[in-house]
C-alpha cells in the first residue's frame, strides 16, 4: 500500500515537472516558431521582441497595445528596426570652420522611442600638429541635431553618419557625408584707438586705469593666436621709436585667463619698429577671448607742440 | 628754474594713436595651407578673407619667405565690399623640377588692411595685420614617416590612435603596428597588434588598436610601427581615471582622556601605483575647533594598507561626541571624510574604529548545511524501516 502511494507521488511529481517545463517554454524568450498562413502567405519568425500564445477559439498572452496589433488571432509585434535616416548638414563636401557645429538630420520612422547614434570620424589631418579628435561617438540623441561640445580638428576631413535606435535596435546607418574644418585667424580691435588728450611737457600718461581705455583685441578665429605690436613711425618727433617714451604690455580684459599670461609682455616694453611679441596664445572660445594692449606715453620735455600720432600694427598668426 | 619754466610752458599735445574709432577686424581662412612636392607642379590655392565687421574693406596681400619665387598672387590688392561676408584670393604656386633638400618650407602670407590716407597726411597705414602658412613638403629620399601616438578614452576603452604620413619618396605596401602597454612597474600589461595597411607617397594612414581597461591607474605604451622593414617607436604615457584613497579604518590605542591621543588612520589607495599623501585633520564640535593638525606624508603601495599619524592633546577635551573632519589630500586630487568621534575616560571609538565582529552569515550557513544533513539521514533510516517490513 505504501509502495502504491510512493508510486502514484513519483508519477504525479513527474507530471508536474513536465508541465513546468512546457510552461517555461511556451513563455520563453527565447522559444521561436513559425507561423505560416497560407491563404495569405504570411509568415511570421518569432523573436526576443515578439512572445505570443494561442489558445483554440481565444488569444492569451500579450494584450493588445501600441505596438502590437491583433490579426487572424495572433498579436504580432509591427515595429520592427527603425528606417534610415537622411542626413542634413555639414552638408557633403562643405567647407567649414565652426570646430563645433551642429549636425542635424531627418527622422527616422518605425516605432517609437527612437533615439539616434551619431558618428563622427576623421579622414585625414593637414599634419601631425592638427590631428587630435580622431573619433566621437554620441549615442541616446533623443533630437533630430547635436551640436558639439567636443572641439573638431582644423585643417581636417570628416566623414560623419547617423543611425536611429528603437526597442527593437538599430537601423542602417546613413549615407555618410563628409565635411572640412579649415582654420580660420580673425582678429577683431573692439578698441582700436586710444586718445590721450592734452599733455604737458614732462609728464605721462598710460591706459592702466582705464582712462583713456587700452586697446583691446578678441580672437573670433577658430585657433589660437599669438598677437605681435610694432609702428611705422615714432610718437615723437623728439624721440625715436624703441625708447621708454613710447611703451605697451599685454593685460588681462575683463575676459580673464584669456592667454599665457607668462609667456605674454606683461611688463612695459618699448614699442619698436619691428614686430615684438605682445600676446601669447590667446583663446578663441567666446567666454576667453579678450585681451587689452596697455599703452604708456611720456612726453619728452624737447617736444614740440601739435598732434602726435603714430599706427601700430597688430599682426596675428597661429598660435 | 628749468622745470617752472616747463610747467609755463604747457603745450597743447593731441597725442591719437590708432586714428579709426571704429572696430576694426580682419580674418583669413584656411590659416595654413601644405602643399606636397612633385616636380613641376603647378596648383592654385584659394584662400579667404573675412569681413567679420561688415564694412567695406581694402586688403594688401603678400607672401615671403622659402618660398618667394615659386608662388604668385593674381590681385595683391583686395577690395571687400561691405555686403561681403568673405572674399576670395587666389595664390599660385609653381614648382621647379627639383627641390635641393628634403624637408619642410614655408612662406607667410601677410594680409594687411589699408587704411585711407587721414585728412592733410600723406602717409598710408596698415592695421591690423594677419599672418597665414603656406608649407611645402619635400619628400625624403627612400622610406621616411611622421607619426604621433593619441590615447583617446572613452571611460575604460582606450583607443590607441597612429595617425601616418608618408613623407618619403616611396609608396609604403605594408604598414603596421604593435602596441605594448605597461604600468608604471615597467610589468606588461597587454600587447596590441592593428591591422595592416599601404600608404602611397605624401599621403596619410590611420592605425588604431582598442584596450578595454580593467584597472584604473597609471600607465604608459610603446607603439612599433613597422614600414616595410623599417620602424617608428612612439611612446606616451596616459591615467585611467583618478586614485581616491580610503580610510579603511581609525585606530587609538593606549588613550587616557588628557593625555595626547594618538589616531592611527589607515589608508588604502585604488591606484595601481604609488601615491604619495598626507591627512588634513580638525576635531570639532558645533563651531569650536579642538584641534588642527597635518599628518606627515606617506607613500601608499597599491592595495596595501598603510597608517598615517594623527597627534592631538586631549587636555582641554572632555567626554562627550565631536567629529573628525580628515581630507586626505595626494598629488591628484583628495577624499574628504567626516568622522564622528566618541571620546570616553579611555578610549575614543570612530565608526571606523573595528569592533569584535561575529560573522552571522555563516553561521546561518553552516547550522542549514547541518539541519539538511540531519534530514536526509532521518529520511534514509526511515526508508530503511519501510524497506524492512
Amino acid at each position: 500500500m505504501n509502495y502504491k502511494r510512493l508510486a502514484l507521488f513519483a508519477v504525479l511529481s513527474m507530471i508536474l515537472l513536465a508541465l513546468s517545463i512546457s510552461a517555461a517554454q511556451i513563455n520563453s524568450s527565447n522559444y521561436k516558431q513559425t507561423i505560416s498562413i497560407s491563404s495569405g502567405g504570411i509568415t511570421n519568425t518569432s523573436s526576443e521582441n515578439y512572445m505570443q500564445s494561442i489558445t483554440v477559439g481565444g488569444i492569451a498572452g500579450q494584450t493588445e497595445s501600441e505596438n502590437y496589433k491583433i490579426s487572424l488571432g495572433f498579436q504580432y509585434a509591427v515595429t520592427g528596426l527603425p528606417s534610415e535616416v537622411s542626413l542634413i548638414s555639414p552638408a557633403n563636401n562643405s567647407v567649414i570652420t565652426n570646430r563645433t557645429p551642429m549636425f542635424d538630420w531627418n527622422a527616422a520612422v518605425g516605432g517609437s522611442n527612437i533615439t539616434y547614434e551619431l558618428l563622427i570620424q576623421r579622414k585625414s589631418c593637414q599634419d601631425l600638429s592638427s590631428c587630435q579628435t580622431d573619433l566621437i561617438n554620441i549615442t541616446n540623441i533623443k533630437d533630430t541635431n547635436y551640436t558639439l561640445t567636443e572641439m573638431l580638428d582644423v585643417d581636417a576631413v570628416y566623414n560623419w553618419t547617423v543611425r536611429a535606435n528603437n526597442t527593437d535596435g538599430y537601423g542602417s546607418y546613413a549615407d555618410v557625408f563628409n565635411f572640412t574644418v579649415n582654420s580660420l585667424i580673425s582678429v577683431t580691435l573692439p578698441t582700436s584707438s586710444v586718445n590721450f588728450g592734452t599733455l604737458a611737457l614732462g609728464s605721462n600718461d598710460n591706459t592702466t586705469d582705464d582712462s583713456p581705455i587700452p586697446i583691446t583685441i578678441e580672437n573670433d578665429g577658430n585657433i589660437n593666436i599669438n598677437a605681435t605690436i610694432y609702428a611705422n613711425e615714432s610718437l615723437w618727433e623728439s624721440k625715436s621709436l624703441n625708447t621708454s617714451f613710447f611703451q605697451f604690455k599685454a593685460g588681462n580684459s575683463t575676459e580673464i585667463n584669456a592667454f599665457n599670461w607668462t609667456g605674454s609682455a606683461t611688463d612695459w616694453l618699448n614699442v619698436t619698429s619691428y614686430s615684438i611679441g605682445a600676446i601669447k596664445q590667446l583663446n578663441f572660445s567666446d567666454s576667453s577671448d579678450l585681451a587689452e594692449i596697455e599703452l604708456y606715453v611720456s612726453v619728452p620735455t624737447d617736444e614740440t607742440a601739435g598732434t602726435k600720432t603714430s599706427t601700430l600694427v597688430i599682426e596675428s598668426e597661429a598660435s | 628754474m628749468k622745470h617752472h619754466k616747463i610747467i609755463r610752458l604747457i603745450l597743447i599735445i593731441a597725442t591719437f594713436l590708432l586714428l579709426s574709432q571704429i572696430a576694426l577686424a580682419l580674418g583669413l581662412s584656411p590659416a595654413k595651407k601644405v602643399v606636397y612636392f612633385e616636380p613641376n607642379k603647378e596648383e592654385t590655392i584659394t584662400f579667404n578673407l573675412i569681413n567679420n565687421e561688415n564694412k567695406d574693406l581694402k586688403v594688401f596681400v603678400e607672401a615671403n619667405g622659402d618660398l618667394t619665387e615659386y608662388t604668385q598672387i593674381t590681385n595683391n590688392l583686395v577690395t571687400i565690399n561691405k555686403n561681403e561676408k568673405t572674399k576670395e584670393f587666389k595664390l599660385k604656386i609653381s614648382l621647379p623640377e627639383k627641390f635641393e633638400k628634403p624637408g619642410l618650407f614655408e612662406s607667410i602670407i601677410k594680409v594687411s588692411e589699408i587704411l585711407n590716407a587721414e585728412e592733410g597726411t600723406t602717409q598710408i597705414s596698415t592695421k591690423p595685420s594677419i599672418k597665414g602658412k603656406l608649407q611645402l613638403r619635400v619628400p625624403f629620399p627612400s622610406k621616411y614617416i611622421e607619426s604621433r601616438l593619441i590615447i583617446d578614452q572613452n571611460n575604460e576603452k582606450i583607443r590607441f590612435v597612429m595617425p601616418i604620413f608618408n613623407y618619403g619618396s616611396e609608396d609604403l605596401n605594408d604598414v603596421k603596428a604593435f602596441v605594448k602597454i605597461f604600468n608604471n612597474q615597467n610589468g606588461l600589461i597587454k600587447e596590441l597588434e592593428t591591422e595592416s595597411t599601404s600608404i602611397g607617397r605624401s599621403s596619410q594612414a590611420k592605425l588604431s588598436a582598442v584596450w578595454q581597461a580593467n584597472n584604473i591607474g597609471s600607465y604608459y605604451a610603446i607603439a612599433d610601427i613597422n614600414y616595410d622593414g623599417e620602424s617608428l617607436e612612439l611612446k606616451e604615457r596616459f591615467d585611467i581615471g583618478v586614485p581616491f584613497i580610503n580610510i579603511t579604518k581609525i585606530i587609538v590605542n593606549n588613550f587616557r582622556l588628557g593625555d595626547i591621543a594618538r589616531f592611527d588612520i589607515y589608508l588604502k589607495s585604488d591606484w595601481n601605483d604609488m601615491i604619495n599623501a598626507y591627512a588634513d585633520a580638525i576635531i570639532f564640535k558645533g563651531d569650536k575647533i579642538y584641534l588642527s593638525y597635518k599628518t606627515d606624508s606617506i607613500d601608499l603601495v597599491p592595495q596595501r594598507e598603510d597608517a598615517v599619524y594623527l597627534y592631538g592633546d586631549t587636555a582641554n577635551i572632555i567626554e562627550g561626541d565631536y567629529n573628525l573632519n580628515l581630507t586626505i589630500r595626494y598629488p591628484q586630487g583628495e577624499s574628504k571624510y567626516v568622522v564622528g568621534l566618541n571620546v570616553n575616560k579611555d578610549s575614543i571609538i570612530t565608526r571606523l574604529t573595528p569592533k569584535r565582529i561575529v560573522s552571522e552569515k555563516p553561521l546561518i550557513k553552516y547550522l542549514t548545511v547541518a539541519i539538511v544533513i540531519l534530514m536526509i539521514i532521518a529520511a534514509l533510516l526511515r526508508f530503511k524501516k519501510f524497506k524492512k517490513r
